[in-house]
């Protein structure tokens, strides 16, 4: 009917709209309320609660022999209630209180003006030492002083002095923990929760919810790593040697268990000191990451072992396979050069490794498929099988996974390919490195590299460490390894142990600069990553020295005062003393695996003296040290 | 059995709007026992055991006829009954759980800070009262007059729109918005909450006028948006978003009711998705309080911090409650508490169970209202009530869909449940008004009293004098 406005069928449609949007909102509603509501309930409750009990002091780190690493105790915090003392007193309790400090001239000056100031409450000083504070005791005793307290607070304590003079032992690896009571890097701030525990939370309210515990908390758990602080402080020695001798910007070096996957010894130089961190942080804060595994870099020569294991694998090629060495070979619009810019004609294939031959694994690399991108295909392949530009997933903070060109994003040219068979244009941390030649000489199983052996005295269970490559590969490849470090004269000398089995593989890089777009010149990163052990490798060990100017004696004869495989061996040489492992001339070939089993159990004397002369491993209780 | 619905003659003492105002059919004439049907109203005092207590109930509501009404008396009359009480119940438990509700979270804090616990929900109670004396007031009075001053209402809320943003001592700015004005002594008041009542008064007129033709984009579409836009605009420049969304979403319920032809709209509302979309992800705040609303956690420090506190204290309430007054996050860290997140409050103290029951009164609100509009004696009655009803209850829905994560923050009031005067007061004066037009309700009431279109206007034929000669009456109650 025209001229009707009667709109009952909208206005009915309307209401169900209504109760479409109440029937949402409803349950929009229980699903906070009832599916959430647990979650969001425990949440509340966490931000209402207030801490009543402290989580008690955070748990110790120590290495594995039970030698303290990390600890806290109470340091007392000195403050004066100035305005509770007459102003005449000021001075006198301000001098006796810098002659406690030992404070003179400026900062005297400056405590006394502080305390003339009258406040009712200023602080003196932070983390006195023992004396200090007996000594402030004394005085309120004398009633030389009034009007002072002494706070306990919880302080972080590295007891042990590192490798390197003004560092702690193991800074890089431990980290540090802030005034805020938070772990920063390293083991502190990876393993935060569980050293610092979490404090009993209760509600606080004026009502009847007072008093209603919201969590229970939990005590700060220890520690125990798997890094053997008898050669982490060596290991810290050889390296500072190094690191002074070839004028190096960093020298790092980490030596892993091949077998478990943990890391006896880490450490880089230069370093820092962990009880002065604050000092550091305001000074060069990047010194903190840990270059073992958060610094990536092209590791060079090294890289050629994994095309080996590549060629071994697909049998491209055996060790006796006659490769064809040239002095360069063109590959598109670039070229590839020898170091020495020389051929050495016709050479089997584990010689073309062991001489390092950048044009001969360059060809090997191009025969691994039937083109350049199956052939790149199989060799990244066999990169990601010993996790290559993945992280190691080891448990500690701030690792990186690397600058690895996927060839099934990306398809590499055969200049990447033949660069990347020798370890250039590809980036990776030494943490990986040391685990792809773990994998390499173990029987082929993908270790995770670990820090923590044993929390609150429970060991940790080791991660599944999964087949990747077949045990006689890994064979051959350890077999590479040894002819690898004994074949070149020079190299022998500086690597091989008498009475031990010893392999591993040198690594020259350039060094890219992407501001100029050119290489640095006259400056390398020398790598060495091997084996020592004696019927089976004990430790696999990656050096690097990074970003040092040689000694350039001819094309390709570089000469450095310690060369990183000299390194190796100073470390190899460490480790079989501290970790007992047994010389083939002392022992009958029968017993030798035996003894090799006890790794850690005895102790060789040049480690026991380590720890009594040197007196820089602190001793097995948990004091700190009676001064800083 | 006595006579409920008596005709009144105009003469009567009672203040008959004027004629001018009000569509020919408002006012019903002797109506032929044409389509007499049953009762349509439960509420009618029916005599009885209690039949003079009732009366007098309903005599102070301003329900009973005057006795001595002729019947068959010619001239203006009007059929009045009961209002609608089962739309008084949901209000009056509304308000009882907003004063209980604001004094459990306001209470603890106004003694902190004041050192008085009755500081907010004292106010709150004496708004109450005024509240319900005023919507006694509306619904005594005869809705029709509101159309004479539909006008002026627009006028007056245009103009306190305006003055609220002018700076100057009167101007009261609330977190970055500027909402309030303060004249004098008297309590500042917030004129976007008048500026609903005013809008949706002056579009039922309008509407009403127009009648069909609103169908048209000269004489319906485009007059809509004058007379729309101004109001909303203004209240956007406050900002108030969540104000602004009632308003639109109110104004747009009532003109599609009215007989909007959606068709112009399916070119229309694409478009203005297509502008918000575009607004928003130009402007980076904005975009980040969508993502916020969409997940709070996303942003917990700022933009989703409101609304993770309102969802924790949901979290603590879970199926039945802490218990009246027992809320741990109310007046701690719930924002506003007694105010924008009172819901938050009610859900954490009566759990889930609660807060269905809110939503619910919400919706039995919604039914009454929608029930109203259907049996209204005329189109402005009709759209009157639908906009009222739309009004209250989306701004109730859009209040909740803010806490419980559904919506994007907006600071807006939970009718008769929020603490705040001027909201308090006007939610009650609409249901005075809705009460006032459910007084008048009619069985299966058709609004056909509007302006019919005669002629030319839009190409229909001419409807020689059907207008004019008045339309067939319609039933008069069982007399």
């Amino acid at each position: 009917m025209l001229g009707r406005t009667d709109r009952r069928g909208r206005l009915t449609l309307l209401l169900v709209i209504f109760i479409v949007l109440a029937v949402a909102l409803g349950a929009r509603l229980a699903y906070w309320q009832l599916s959430r509501g647990e979650e969001l309930r425990t949440m509340a409750l966490h931000r209402i609660a207030l801490p009543v009990e402290q989580a008690g002091l955070r748990g110790d780190i120590v290495d594995r022999r039970g030698t303290v690493l990390a600890t806290t105790s109470y340091r007392d915090l000195l403050a004066v209630h100035a305005d509770q003392l007459p102003p005449a007193r000021r001075a006198t309790v301000a001098r006796e209180l810098a002659r406690i400090l030992g404070y003179q001239g400026e900062t005297a000056n400056r405590l006394e003006q502080t305390v003339e100031r009258g406040d009712s409450y200023a602080v003196i000083a932070r983390e006195l030492t023992e004396e200090q504070s007996e000594a402030v005791r004394q005085g309120v005793a004398d009633g030389k002083l009034s009007a002072v307290s002494l706070d306990p607070r919880p302080v972080r304590f590295y007891p042990n002095p590192g490798g390197a003079p003004e560092t702690t032992l193991a800074s890089h690896l431990l980290g540090f923990v802030n005034g805020e009571g938070r772990g920063q890097y390293g083991v502190e701030q990876r393993y935060q929760d569980l050293l610092a525990g979490r404090p009993k939370l209760v509600l606080g309210g004026s009502d009847g919810t007072g008093g209603r515990v919201v969590d229970e908390g939990t005590p700060g758990g220890d520690l125990q790593l798997t890094i053997d602080a008898s050669l982490q402080l060596l290991l810290e020695k050889e390296l500072y040697a190094a690191w002074v001798a070839d004028k190096a910007s960093r020298v790092s070096a980490v030596v892993v268990h091949p077998d478990t996957g943990d890391v006896l010894a880490s450490a880089s130089v230069p370093a820092y000191d962990a009880n002065d961190y604050a000092a550091i942080a305001a000074r060069s804060p990047d010194s903190f990451v840990d270059p073992i595994l958060g610094e990536v870099y092209e590791p060079g020569s090294v890289m050629k072992m994994l095309v080996a294991a590549a060629g071994y694998e697909t049998g491209a090629v055996t060790p006796r396979t006659p490769i064809v060495d040239a002095a360069s070979v063109r590959l598109g619009r670039s070229r590839v050069d020898n170091a020495d810019k020389r051929g050495m004609g016709t050479i089997p294939f584990e010689d073309v490794i062991a001489y390092s031959r950048n044009v001969g694994t360059s060809l090997v690399a191009m025969r691994l498929g039937r083109n350049v991108h199956e052939a790149a295909t199989v060799l990244h392949g066999m990169w990601r099988r010993l996790g290559i530009g993945t992280r190691t997933g080891v448990d500690l903070t701030g690792e990186l996974p690397g600058l690895v060109a996927d060839p099934r994003v990306k398809r590499w040219t055969s200049i990447d390919l033949a660069n990347r068979a020798f370890g250039q244009g590809v980036a990776v941390t030494q943490l990986q490195l040391a685990r792809a030649f773990a994998v390499m000489v173990n029987g082929g199983r993908l270790v995770r590299p670990r820090v923590v052996a044993a929390i609150d005295g429970v060991a940790t269970e080791a991660s599944p460490a999964p087949r990747v490559i077949r045990p006689q590969l890994s064979a051959a490849l350890r077999r590479l390894m040894a002819r690898a470090a004994s074949t070149i004269p020079r190299i022998a000398r500086g690597t091989l142990i008498p009475g031990y089995a010893v392999g591993g593989k040198t690594g020259t890089a350039q060094i890219w600069d992407p501001k100029r777009g050119d290489w640095v010149p006259k400056t390398f990163n020398f790598s060495f990553v091997g084996y020592v052990g004696q019927s089976k490798p004990e430790a696999v060990i990656a050096v690097q020295i990074h970003r040092t100017k040689p000694q350039i004696l001819g094309q390709g004869r570089l000469q450095l005062s310690i060369t990183s495989y000299e390194l190796f061996r100073r470390i190899a040489v460490d480790a079989i003393d501290v970790l007992a492992i047994p010389s083939s001339d002392s022992l009958p070939p029968s017993e030798a695996r035996d003894d090799a089993t006890a790794v850690g159990q005895g102790r060789s004397p040049r480690a026991d003296a380590a720890l009594v002369t040197g007196d820089h491993v602190a001793s097995v209780d948990r004091a700190p040290p009676a001064a800083p | 059995m006595r006579r409920q619905h008596a005709h009144r003659p105009a003469s009567t003492g009672r203040a008959t709007p004027p004629t001018r105002a009000i569509p020919r059919n408002a006012v019903a004439v002797q109506r032929p026992a044409r389509r007499s049907r049953a009762d349509p109203l439960p509420n009618r005092a029916v005599a009885g055991a209690d039949g003079l207590r009732r009366d007098r109930i309903a005599a102070w509501f301003g329900s009973i006829p005057v006795r001595s009404a002729s019947p068959g008396t010619h001239g203006v009359q009007r059929e009045r009954h009961d209002p609608d009480y089962w739309l008084l119940l949901p209000i009056v438990a509304l308000s009882a759980i907003g004063i209980l509700m604001v004094y459990s979270s306001s209470g603890l804090r106004s003694h902190a800070a004041r050192d008085d616990a009755f500081a907010v929900v004292g106010q709150q109670l004496l708004w109450a009262v005024l509240g319900l004396i005023a919507m006694l007031v509306a619904m005594r009075v005869d809705y029709r007059w509101l159309r004479l001053l539909s006008v002026p209402m627009y006028a007056i809320a245009l103009v306190a729109l305006v003055v609220v943003l002018l700076p100057g001592p009167h101007q009261q700015v609330v977190g970055g918005s500027a909402r309030w004005v303060r004249i004098g002594p008297l309590p500042p008041v917030h004129p976007a909450e008048f500026a609903k009542l005013a809008l949706v008064v002056y579009l039922a007129h309008w509407l009403a006028k127009t009648g069909t033709r609103v169908s048209s984009v000269v004489h319906g579409t485009l007059p809509f948006f004058v007379v729309a836009v101004p109001v909303i605009a203004l209240v956007v420049r406050e900002p108030d978003l969540g104000t602004t969304g009632v308003l639109t979403l109110a104004a747009f319920t009532m003109f599609v009711v009215a007989g909007a032809n959606l068709w112009q709209f399916a070119l229309v509302l694409p478009a203005g998705i297509a502008a918000v979309a575009l607004i928003v992800s130009f402007n980076p705040y904005q975009l980040l309080r969508v993502q916020a609303f969409l997940d709070p956690w996303k942003d917990p420090q700022g933009i989703g911090f409101h609304t993770i506190q309102g969802l924790l204290a949901l979290g603590l309430g879970g199926l039945s409650g802490m218990g009246l007054g027992e809320s741990l996050r109310a007046g701690i860290s719930v924002p506003n508490a007694w105010n924008d997140f009172i819901f938050a409050v009610v859900g954490e103290e009566f759990g889930l169970l609660g807060g269905l029951t809110v939503i619910v009164l919400y919706l039995a609100v919604a039914y009454r209202g929608m029930r109203i509009a259907l049996a209204a004696p005329d189109t402005f009655g009709g759209l009157l009530a639908t906009g009222i009803t739309a009004w209250l209850v989306l701004q109730a829905f859009i209040n909740i869909g803010v806490v419980v994560a559904l919506v994007p923050i907006t600071g807006i009031t939970l009718p008769f449940v929020s603490a705040g005067g001027s909201s308090l007061i006007v939610s009650f004066v609409a249901v005075g008004i809705l009460l006032s037009i459910s007084r008048e309700t009619l069985p299966g009431g058709s609004w056909n009293d509007a302006d019919p279109d005669r002629g030319g206007r839009h190409g229909r034929p001419h409807l020689s004098g059907a207008g004019r000669r008045g339309q067939p009456a319609r039933t008069p109650l069982r007399g």
